[in-house]
């Protein structure tokens, strides 16, 4: 008796071991790394952002059957303070929509904010364009003080259009092809 | 307990408010799957619910079959009962909504891969391929008239005109003159077209160089196609600075719809293939999730359907058990209008007709219980003895002064049959023999009873009559009564009587005849001569002699008759006996007294008087007792006892003498009895009479050996008549 639930419990744990091998390789992260950093220029304080998209088998199976994916970048900018509670100075998103067209065979690119649209042949052109902004204004000069020290957040999240959220609950074992990034700071001066 | 099902209660009415809202969710469920949004919106709230719901009745579930678990390993009466019926409902429901379940994923499976059969798919895709083929004819409409506006192109100057002209001409939407750097040299473009323009990548330019021209097929955030076009102009180019011509056009609207219609349609099962596995293992998870629901359902329902069963039976099997214990304060609760119910109540109705014939009962037993307290305290208090023996001559009663009458344990006696105690030949028995033998002749009868003791009579006057029972049962009754005392003293006051009168008439003509004697002897005797007056004087003597004994009598007889009132005092019983004997010693010479005396015995009250001539009679007949004796001894001691919390003094006038025969030993305190040749007879009845006029008793009986020994036991302190 005793054996067959030793037995039981080492299937049950083999059973995990690999439902969560299998997890960790559907849920392979689409964002790998981000890098930004800040500069001044004419009274405003501008970011140049590098984000390495890296979208899995899964990411671009779900693009090309049709799925739309929503691209936010979230900024925060923060007055770092010593011993005492950071300030929020302001903050501000970017979103972005990228989709496949079946018809033109190219991905598209819809800059939410200001309504710019782009197509590229390729995914890799496509996450190239979209992971490279430059000269992204964050910040007015006269809202930040020379003498205090600015951090620069950022973090990106990836959601799939078009998927209800019941299905995401009842198949929370699965990959559901959302996904938000740890937040990245850099200092918005030296 | 009262706790206990309030708790219950609670619990139903939560389970029925999860139940009723997972059903209400699921038929929302159903309904909203019509309408997607709503769908989508009413599905993570409707989950919830059903699985708190679902998590709530396993919970309770699997509290109530550790519950039914627990009873059947206890032994309980009717888990087993109980267990039996829930594996069989249990197992009824379940194999039927697992069969229901597994044929329902399967078929819900098989439907879902209908939809995305791969007909359906291969349809779309050549859909595509059409839509794609028709706007490949526009793209290469386009690349013509690109390639020819391009060798149209023969001068750098005035080019911003040339590309309106061509444009005009071509229907083009936005004509471009680019270099490898794309900088726009010309730019023609339709005002109205609305158009988001783009310059070509480097890549693109690439592809241009090498195959002459690179087109494209850009789609608009509107739904509308436009074919991009790009060529060299080779024209105006040169080494130096290679141009290229980038002309734009709209495709036709109506195949430009029916191309955004294919190609939503294709995205649209795009999507959905993507979205085929999640969906199914929602519907299937609903699925389970209402299957283990309605599962769940009907094992806590066969539960409780079990329980409530078995739960009256278990109670009647309570309420007997206490019943048989003797409590009839019970009552089962109400079990519904079936057969069981109707069980139930007739239970009820029977404990409570028990009850009631119980209360009765006791309510009689107490009032039979008073009337045989009362009659027993009847009883007791009688002077009178009772005996009650029921038809088959058992003895059911014997009342205390039976008991003492006849010298008995009560208790030893009742209900031994009269046959059996006949055999023994004790004073009970023997009262018992005589009464029996007369009860078999009479129904009804008074007679005096004489009972032998072994140195006295005893006198019961008897009387009995037999009596018939509330369930007409013989009941025989002895009512008796000692009645030797009464007798005795009947007898002494007669003697009395008759000693008063003797003492009256025979002293009143002695002392004329002792006188008168007297002066014959003087007047005759100067007369007679020496021999006649010799016989006077004799005779006359003897007259004289015979006269003062007579008179001796005659004061013995007014002694016992008299009657005086005593004078109670303290006095010390040693100290008169000490007296007592030193002159008798020293009077009748004799020094054969030996006094054993208790020191404890102090003063006792009572007439000084009488006391003495007590002592005085009894030294007396114990000396006369020893007359002839060879080595006369009389043994004179007292005693203190302690009898019912009195104090008594046992006086004991022991002799070696010739004690007394069987007669008279009983009639030795009768008057005028004696076994020596000269006295009156009256000395142990004047004994006696001092005795009982002390409040005490006097017995004589022979020693073992030789002699007799009279015993006077009187209190210590007399008592005092009160008024109660």
């Amino acid at each position: 008796m005793k054996n067959n639930i030793n037995k039981i419990k080492r299937y049950m744990v083999a059973v995990f071991v690999v439902f969560l091998f299998n997890t960790s390789i559907v849920c392979a992260q689409p964002v790998k790394l981000i890098k930004g950093e800040s500069f001044l220029i004419e009274g405003v304080y501008y970011s140049d952002i590098s984000i390495e998209f890296s979208f899995s088998r899964a990411y671009l199976q779900a693009l090309n059957s049709g799925l739309v994916f929503d691209i936010n970048l979230d900024f925060l900018i923060v007055n770092v303070k010593p011993w005492r509670i950071d300030q929020e100075i302001g903050q501000l998103s970017q979103n972005y929509t990228i989709k496949y067209n079946a018809f033109t065979q190219r991905y598209t690119t819809l800059n939410t904010n200001t309504g710019r649209e782009r197509s590229y042949p390729t995914i890799e052109t496509t996450l190239r364009n979209l992971g490279t902004i430059n000269k992204f204004p964050v910040v007015d000069d006269s809202l930040i003080n020379i003498d205090e020290s600015y951090q620069v957040f950022l973090s990106a999240s990836i959601k799939a259009q078009g998927v209800p959220q019941w299905i995401k609950t009842l198949t929370f074992w699965r990959d559901n092809l959302d996904f938000q990034t740890e937040q990245t700071q850099w200092p918005l001066f030296k | 307990m009262a706790t206990f099902q309030i708790k219950q209660k609670i619990t139903k009415k939560i389970i029925f408010l999860l139940l009723g809202l997972s059903a209400f969710s699921l038929f929302a469920l159903m309904f909203a799957s019509d309408n997607p949004e709503e769908f989508n919106r009413l599905q993570t709230p409707i989950l919830l619910v059903n699985t708190v719901s679902f998590f709530v009745l396993f919970i309770l579930v699997a509290l109530s079959g550790q519950q039914l678990v627990n009873d059947y390993k206890k032994g309980k009466l009717g888990a087993k009962l109980r267990l039996k019926m829930t594996l069989v409902f249990g197992m009824l429901s379940i194999i039927p909504v697992v069969v229901v379940f597994f044929f329902a994923t399967n078929f819900m499976n098989k439907g879902i891969n209908v939809w995305f059969d791969a007909e359906v798919e291969t349809g779309l895709t050549n859909a595509l391929v059409l839509g794609r083929s028709a706007l490949d004819e526009q793209i290469q409409e386009g690349l013509l008239k690109s390639t020819n506006m391009s060798l149209q192109l023969t001068s750098i100057e005035e080019i911003d005109q040339q590309l309106h002209t061509l444009r005009e001409s071509s229907l083009a939407l936005e004509l471009l003159v680019l270099t490898r750097e794309l900088q726009i040299i010309g730019q023609s473009t339709q005002t109205l077209s609305g158009l988001n323009s783009r310059l070509p990548t480097k890549a693109e330019i690439i592809q241009a160089d090498s195959k002459q021209s690179w087109t494209s097929l850009d789609a608009s955030a509107e739904g509308a196609y436009l074919v991009r076009v790009l060529v060299p102009i080779l024209g105006l180019s040169s080494n130096e600075m290679p141009l290229y011509l980038q002309s734009m056009f709209s495709v036709d609207p109506a195949l430009s719809m029916m191309a955004e219609s294919v190609e939503q349609t294709y995205a649209k099962y795009g999507r959905l293939t993507f979205l085929k596995i999640p969906l199914q293992y929602s519907y299937i998870f609903t699925l389970a999730l209402v299957v283990l629901l309605a599962l769940l359902i009907a094992v806590y329902g066969s539960i409780e359907f079990s329980k409530n069963l078995v739960e009256p039976i278990e109670s009647l099997e309570e309420g007997t058990r206490l019943v048989a214990e003797g409590d009839l304060d019970i009552h089962l609760p109400r079990a519904g209008k079936d057969e069981i119910g109707i069980l139930v109540n007739s239970f009820n109705v029977m404990v409570k007709k028990l009850a009631s014939a119980q209360t009765e009962a006791s309510e009689s037993r107490k009032i039979i219980e008073h009337e045989k307290t009362t009659l027993q305290s009847i009883l007791s208090g009688l002077s009178a003895g009772v005996i009650v023996l029921d038809e088959k001559q058992n003895i059911t009663l014997i009342n205390p002064a039976a008991s003492m009458i006849l010298n008995v344990d009560a208790e030893q006696y009742i209900d031994c049959n009269v046959k059996n105690i006949i055999k023994t030949n004790d004073l009970f028995s023997q009262f018992i023999s005589k009464a029996i033998s007369k009860i078999e002749h009479k129904k009804s009868w008074r007679e005096k009873i004489t009972l032998d003791l072994t140195d006295s009579t005893r006198e019961i006057m008897c009387s009995y009559r037999e009596l018939l029972s509330s369930t007409k049962r013989a009941i025989m009754l002895l009512v008796f009564e000692d009645i030797s005392d009464f007798l005795k003293a009947q007898q002494e006051a007669a003697w009395s009587d008759v000693a008063r009168h003797m003492a009256h008439e025979i002293k009143n003509p002695l002392t004329p005849i002792q006188l008168s004697t007297e002066r014959i002897r003087k007047r005759y005797a100067s007369m007679l001569k020496a021999d006649d007056l010799d016989f006077l004087s004799k005779s006359t003597n003897t007259i004289i002699n015979q006269v003062e004994l007579m008179r001796d009598m005659a004061n013995a007889f007014g002694e016992f008759a008299k009657d005086p009132e005593l004078q109670f005092e303290n006095l010390d019983l040693n100290q008169l006996l000490n007296e007592a004997v030193s002159l008798f010693e020293e009077e009748k010479n004799t020094e054969y007294f030996s006094l054993v005396l208790d020191n404890k015995v102090k003063l006792i009250e009572g007439d000084v008087k009488r006391i003495l001539q007590m002592l005085n009679n009894l030294l007396t007949n114990a000396i006369d007792a020893v007359v002839g004796v060879k080595k006369p001894k009389i043994t004179i001691s007292t005693k203190l006892l302690t009898k019912q919390g009195r104090a008594f003094v046992e006086l004991n006038v022991m002799d070696n003498g010739h004690g007394f025969n069987k007669k008279a030993l009983r009639s030795a305190f009768e008057p005028y009895f004696t076994q020596k040749t000269k006295g009156t007879g009256l000395g142990l009845a004047i004994v006696r009479k001092l005795v009982n006029e002390h409040n005490g008793w006097v017995r004589v009986q022979n020693n073992p050996d030789q002699g007799a020994c009279l015993t006077i036991i009187i209190p210590i302190k007399r008592e005092r008549k009160t008024n109660s």
